[in-house]
């Protein structure tokens, strides 16, 4: 609980510098902004490259050196993995936000972030039931160093170029992607996220499986301080408010069901939520790592081929409400990634030799 | 009993240690190769009232559990 309240503080001092208010540490959100200041898609007002993302992988990478936790491995079924984590995006973008997000969103009153709760927890039910049937995407193996680091540095590297040759990158100017922390602030407090999430096993997806499996309520908890820390933040800044949606977000109920089923079902296939597949590349897994890329690839397409939901507003003098959510490209793509989260889980189950 | 859980993804390991304390309630003995399946086992072991005794092998670890 402890470190899930200063998590969740850290994630408030981010949206006080200046991150969008009800996203401050979104894992969907900051690696889709990145795949969009990559120019992978060209939605203009999402576009920004998040030193948070960089330093959440960078801060496990440093921990799990120090600790001599750091083990490069590899080969539980990568592309599998590319292809879920492609998914869990994608389900993220329809809901408009991943699992931290979710919690974030809980905790400024919005309803329809509890409505997304629902399917969220469906999700992780359903992977439970392949877990107990047996699932598995095999063993991971020890694989030359040099593996588990590349991602790590990558991303380092990355977050370098942004500073050295920052017109190659787009920078949003007006939408989302405009709202930042100063970079130094946004990468100190992705730093100590990662660190502090690589030591305590912080997993969104984890903590609902381990209260339902085995009634450990560990991870839960760190949820739970997450939540209260920010939710006393809300309400101090006076931004906590029931109502159906905040910013970037909708009220389609049955789309913020099935977004949030398809992350949470996607989640215990892969063995954790999109913030521990960060950690998990950090410390050296490069199942996690083309997971990943998975996720980034899934936000490029979520965007280029109109996956992703669009927000509500409330109508204004000049235009009418917006209801938001996604269109019919976006409904069928969770259908479809439904669909495919039903097969892996099948495959998954069935013994090989 | 013995159980190799080297590689496996969250919750894998938990989940095949306890069927195994349920199979041999007595002394389970655990290879592990990640170090957050380390904590999730013994977690669970304490949990359920045994003792754990933790030591390295090579660049795995391995746990003995007993009543």
């Amino acid at each position: 609980m402890f470190w899930g309240v200063v998590t969740g503080l850290i994630a408030a001092a981010l949206a006080y510098f200046g991150n969008p208010k009800n996203m401050a540490i979104c894992i969907a959100c900051f690696v889709r902004d990145i795949a969009g200041s990559m120019k992978f898609h060209q939605a203009a007002v999402v576009q920004y490259f998040r030193p948070e993302i960089v330093g959440f992988v960078f801060g496990a990478f440093i921990i799990s050196l120090v600790t001599n936790e750091f083990r490069s491995t590899a080969g539980s079924s990568p592309m599998i993995r590319f292809f879920l984590g492609m998914a869990m995006m994608i389900g993220a973008l329809v809901f408009l936000g991943c699992p931290t997000r979710m919690v974030l969103r809980m905790a400024s009153g919005e309803i329809s972030s509890y409505i997304g709760l629902i399917g969220f927890v469906g999700g992780v039910v359903t992977g439970i039931y392949f877990l107990k049937k047996g699932y598995s995407l095999g063993r991971s193996q020890i694989t030359k160093k040099a593996s588990g680091m590349i991602l790590p540095v990558v991303f380092g590297l990355l977050m370098v170029a942004t500073l050295v040759v920052p017109q190659v990158f787009a920078f949003s100017e007006s939408g989302p992607g405009s709202f930042h922390a100063p970079w130094l602030i946004s990468l100190a407090g992705g730093l100590a996220i990662g660190m502090i999430a690589q030591r305590i096993r912080m997993c969104f997806a984890g903590g609902v499986r381990d209260a339902l499996l085995i009634k450990n309520f560990d991870l839960l908890s760190i949820l739970v301080g997450i939540f209260a820390a920010m939710a006393v933040y809300n309400i101090v800044m006076n931004d906590f408010q029931i109502r159906m949606f905040g910013p970037v977000a909708h009220a389609q109920h049955l789309w913020n069901i099935l977004g949030l089923y398809v992350v949470g079902f996607a989640s215990i296939l892969l063995g954790g939520c999109p913030l521990r597949q960060l950690i998990l590349t950090g410390q050296g897994s490069s199942d996690s790592a083309v997971t990943t890329l998975g996720m980034l690839m899934g936000a490029a397409v979520a965007h280029n081929f109109g996956f992703a939901s669009a927000p509500a507003a409330a109508a204004t003098a000049d235009a009418a409400a917006v209801a938001g959510g996604p269109g019919t490209p976006g409904m069928i793509a969770v259908i479809v990634c439904i669909g495919f989260l039903f097969a892996v889980g099948i495959y998954g189950t069935k013994k090989e030799a | 009993m013995e159980v190799d859980v080297r590689g496996l993804s969250c919750p894998e390991p938990v989940m095949q240690v306890a069927a195994a304390l349920k199979e041999s309630p007595e002394k389970v003995v655990v290879l592990l190769s990640e170090a957050h399946s380390v904590a999730n086992v013994k977690n669970y072991a304490l949990e359920h009232g045994y003792r754990v005794h933790q030591e390295a092998k090579g660049f795995d670890y391995q746990l003995t559990i007993e009543k």
